[in-house]
């Protein structure tokens, strides 16, 4: 077995009454990474979370840790924590008993607790507020408790299930580098889930695409950007345009669109809309086959008018070969 | 918005006339004069009566005890009944949840007369053990739907985090679970409790010859002629009644203040 | 299913079912079954019951006597309920339009009641309504009325009774239905053009009708058969299914007898409660425990 990989999942294939969820999961996750599963929602990606941590059994498959199945072996027994979507932090406990609670289980003497414990509030920025009850904290702050809590027994993989889904974006953005940080302040194995493709980009050392049950490309995020190889995985990421001509299937990023003015603009176009979305200039086109090409650029307008229609182009290069998934 | 005030007006009125009548009983519970409508001036004679009258006294005793076992198999047999019935969900387990409910859907009155005919017909001799079981049985809808419904509300994910933080089973349930299922548990024994202390209907089926509880003496008493007695206990079971519930406000009040974050303080 | 299964999500928790397995089985269903059973039996000679069946028992139901009886219950119970939801909508309604605050104070007042013994406070009505009590001296007083009204043991009394000691059922169900309703419906029924009582009947009474229909059946069940109320404010003049069954027990020796009304009480409630879940699409009353 490679040194450096540390979980892997061989063929894990699920299904819920019936609905198949999982369709045969390979993943090799290595040691000290941070790995992104990204996808919409009911791809998959949480059950395949739920399964690495034993909360969940695999209908078929295997999931290796360091070397041993693990398969079958109860979620308490696995050296593997969990950062919950909705944190579930213990009501009923301050902040520092949910974050000391593993250690507590596994006989750990108090007053190493007691630093354990100061020392991860402490990295989680929380000092001072290991007295208080998890409803007494802001959702930022409940997310670093759990964060803490999970990270608190020293597990070999840390799995984070949509931490930061329930933050107003400005607090998201700080909390993605602050993850960020602990990971590599702590050497832990990050597996981190997500539907926000900027936030895979942002944050991870690869990234894992699902759809549908299956994986469908593996990569680092300048792969996965720039070298797609599905259209799904083209047109989830970066929302890419996907144009089909002469049997082929390719993918052409926005921002990669010429227009008129610009050189290699061979193809007349018509212009249906005008839009300005998050810093960005927006304007689709269609082709004269039909065929439908957004364009993006950074800035507030153009020139050029709805309605009317200009010629468009891209270089050879910025078209994609991907292989059509109907999508 | 703008804030009416003849709703306040309303519902103060109709809860001033729900106080009336408990508010006669206390204050004739200090009249001098056995006639009720007769003010004769203020007396405690009623309470002295209250303290000699042993017949009161065993019958409160009985129906202490009677409450207290029932509750408590209530408290057993619906918590555990909640928790498997969530744990593993099944046909079966729905028709058992809806039969073991009749106690508290069907009039008291044909409850009272099932269990009759069925003791009778098993030969045990009525008094304390069929007033038991026939209590436990209505006592338990009420412990199992409020420990169901904190179960229902309860984040799922907590048992799971529990769980993947190392703990086994039995922790799961001691450290997560029954914290999560207590106030639930309380407040059913709690609701119990007053349900059997209070039940008439069913008790004078069930009890036997020689064992009374309180209501049945009351029931009685009242039939057979009025002693100003009686108001005395009434003031009595009403001053305890309310020292409890204050005492359980008080306590949610302080929880609630606890687990607010500061600065968010209400009353 | 897959081979592997987590051990803890193989187990049937037969530890924890079992007890109300048991108990629900023993005491409840079979019980219930035998109560069946029972109306179709023959009363014995001394004591007890023989088993030869018959269908005596429900024949004797039609009785001009025992059918008058039913008529009369039902009289009663409807009078009581339309009274109790009356009295107790409004109530429940106005409650939960309160602040948080309040909205606790009532809960409370409403509760202290609820928890003291039902007869003391129907006693506390013997005062009132006694000959010569204190309403008869009230009125007296105001010289509204020459003489005492001898309003105890008289239908009113009983009617009083049932009212006061069902109310609280009443409130809490509608309480309970009110206070998870969504109160920005109302206004934007009232933003789409509905006048205040246009937007109370078409939105928040709709919304509310399981509340005040589920306090309907807490209410009306046990009219018919709380059986003490009309004997201590009544006397033996009103006589209710409840009475004539408790009466059949004690005095006349006649289980079968009584099994019998019981089970035709039975129907008529299972009936009502289909009907409420027919009404209202839903499973659980509101506000029963």
């Amino acid at each position: 077995m490679d040194k450096q990989t540390i979980l892997e999942l061989r063929g894990v294939r699920k299904r819920f009454g019936g609905t198949p969820v999982l369709e045969g999961i390979d993943l090799t996750v290595e040691r000290g990474e941070f790995i992104t599963l990204l996808g919409s929602s009911g791809c998959g990606k949480t059950t395949t979370l739920r399964i690495i941590a034993g909360l969940e059994a695999p209908d078929a498959g295997s999931v290796v840790l360091e070397g041993e199945d693990i398969t079958s072996l109860e979620p308490n027994r696995r050296s593997v924590n969990t950062v919950f979507q909705n944190y579930a932090l213990f009501p009923h406990m301050t902040v520092a008993e949910n974050i000391g609670y593993g250690l507590k289980l596994r006989k750990v003497p108090r007053d190493a607790i007691a630093a354990k414990v100061a020392q991860l509030l402490q990295l989680v920025q929380l000092e001072g507020f290991g007295h208080r009850m998890p409803s007494q904290l802001s959702g930022g702050q409940r997310q670093r408790v759990a964060i803490a809590r999970a990270v608190a027994g020293e597990p070999r993989v840390l799995l984070l299930d949509e931490p930061l889904g329930a933050l107003d974006l400005k607090l998201r953005r700080q909390m993605q580098l602050e993850l960020k940080r602990l990971q590599k302040q702590l050497g832990t194995t990050f597996i981190y889930i997500t539907h926000d493709q900027e936030e895979a980009i942002t944050m991870s050392d690869r990234i894992a695409v699902m759809n549908r049950g299956v994986l469908e490309q593996v990569g680092t995020p300048n792969d996965i950007y720039y070298r797609p190889r599905t259209s799904f995985v083209a047109s989830f990421v970066g929302s890419a345009n996907i144009l089909r001509e002469g049997g082929g299937t390719y993918a052409i990023r926005t921002e990669n669109v010429l227009m008129a003015g610009e050189p290699q603009c061979t193809r007349e176009a018509a212009v249906l809309e005008k839009s300005f979305a998050g810093g960005q200039l927006r304007i689709l086109f269609r082709l004269a086959d039909g065929q439908q090409i957004t364009a993006s650029r950074y800035g507030l307008d153009s020139d050029i008018r709805e309605g009317s229609s200009c010629r468009i182009g891209w270089l050879a290069e910025h078209a994609v070969p991907v292989a059509d998934d109907g999508q | 918005m703008r804030t009416k005030k003849w709703p306040f007006v309303y519902v103060g009125l109709v809860t001033v006339l729900t106080y009336v009548p408990i508010l006669l009983t206390v204050v004739y519970s200090f009249n001098e004069s056995k006639i009720s409508s007769v003010w004769g001036g203020f007396s405690l004679r009623w309470y002295g009566e209250l303290l000699r009258d042993r017949d009161l006294r065993e019958a409160l005793v009985n129906s202490l005890i009677l409450a207290l076992f029932s509750c408590l198999a209530a408290a057993v047999i619906g918590t555990t009944g909640a928790i498997g019935m969530y744990r593993k969900k099944s046909r079966l387990n729905e028709a058992v949840a809806m039969v073991s409910m009749l106690p508290i859907m069907i009039p008291e009155i044909i409850l009272g007369m099932v269990f009759l005919s069925v003791f009778s017909l098993m030969n045990l001799p009525f008094g304390m053990v069929t007033l038991v079981i026939a209590h436990t049985a209505f006592c338990i809808p009420y412990v199992y739907s409020m420990v169901s419904t904190r179960l229902v509300g309860m984040d799922k994910s907590l048992e799971e985090a529990a769980m993947d933080l190392g703990a086994g089973p039995f922790r799961v349930f001691w450290d997560v679970t029954f914290p999560a299922i207590a106030p639930g548990i309380l407040s059913g024994v709690m609701l119990s409790f007053a349900m059997s202390f209070d039940d008439v209907v069913i008790s004078i089926f069930v009890t036997g010859s020689r064992v009374n509880t309180l209501p049945v003496k009351i029931y009685t008493k009242l039939k057979t002629g009025v002693t100003p007695e009686i108001n005395a206990l009434a003031t009595v079971l009403l001053a305890v009644t309310v020292l409890l519930l204050a005492g359980a406000a008080l306590v949610g009040r302080q929880k609630r203040r606890r687990e607010l974050p500061p600065g968010e303080h209400s009353i | 299913m897959g081979k592997n299964r987590l051990p803890s999500q193989k187990r049937t928790p037969w530890l924890l079912l079992g007890p109300i397995y048991l108990f629900t089985l023993l005491f409840v269903a079979l019980p219930i079954l035998y109560l069946f059973l029972l109306s179709f039996l023959r009363r014995a000679e001394v004591w007890g019951v023989d088993f030869d069946f018959t269908l005596e028992n429900y024949r004797r139901i039609f009785e001009p006597l025992y059918l008058n009886t039913f008529k009369e219950s039902f009289r009663l119970a409807l009078l009581s309920t339309s009274l109790v939801a009356l009295l107790g909508y409004p109530y429940g309604y106005f409650m939960a339009k309160m602040g948080p605050v309040w909205r606790r104070r009532m809960l409370l007042l409403i509760m202290i009641p609820f928890w003291t013994s039902a007869l003391i406070r129907l006693y506390g009505w013997i005062i009132v309504f006694r000959s010569n009590g204190v309403l008869d001296r009230l009125l007296m007083g105001l010289h509204l009325t020459e003489g005492p009204l001898k309003l105890l043991y008289t239908y009113p009394a009983v009617v009083v009774g049932m009212v006061y000691s069902l109310l609280p059922f009443m409130i809490l169900a509608v309480y309970s239905c009110a206070e998870k309703l969504d109160w920005t419906l109302a206004e934007a029924a009232r933003d789409l053009g509905a006048s205040s009582l246009q937007a109370f009947w078409t939105v928040t009474f709709k919304l509310t009708l399981p509340g005040l229909l589920s306090g309907v059946v807490l209410t009306f069940i046990p009219s018919m058969g709380l059986f003490f109320i009309a004997d201590l404010l009544g006397g033996n003049k009103i006589v209710l299914v409840g009475s004539v069954i408790q009466e059949q027990i004690t005095r006349g020796r006649n289980q079968p007898f009584a099994a019998a009304l019981s089970v035709v009480l039975l129907v008529l409630t299972t009936l009502m409660i289909r009907l409420y879940r027919r009404l209202t699409g839903t499973a659980k009353l509101e506000g029963l425990v």
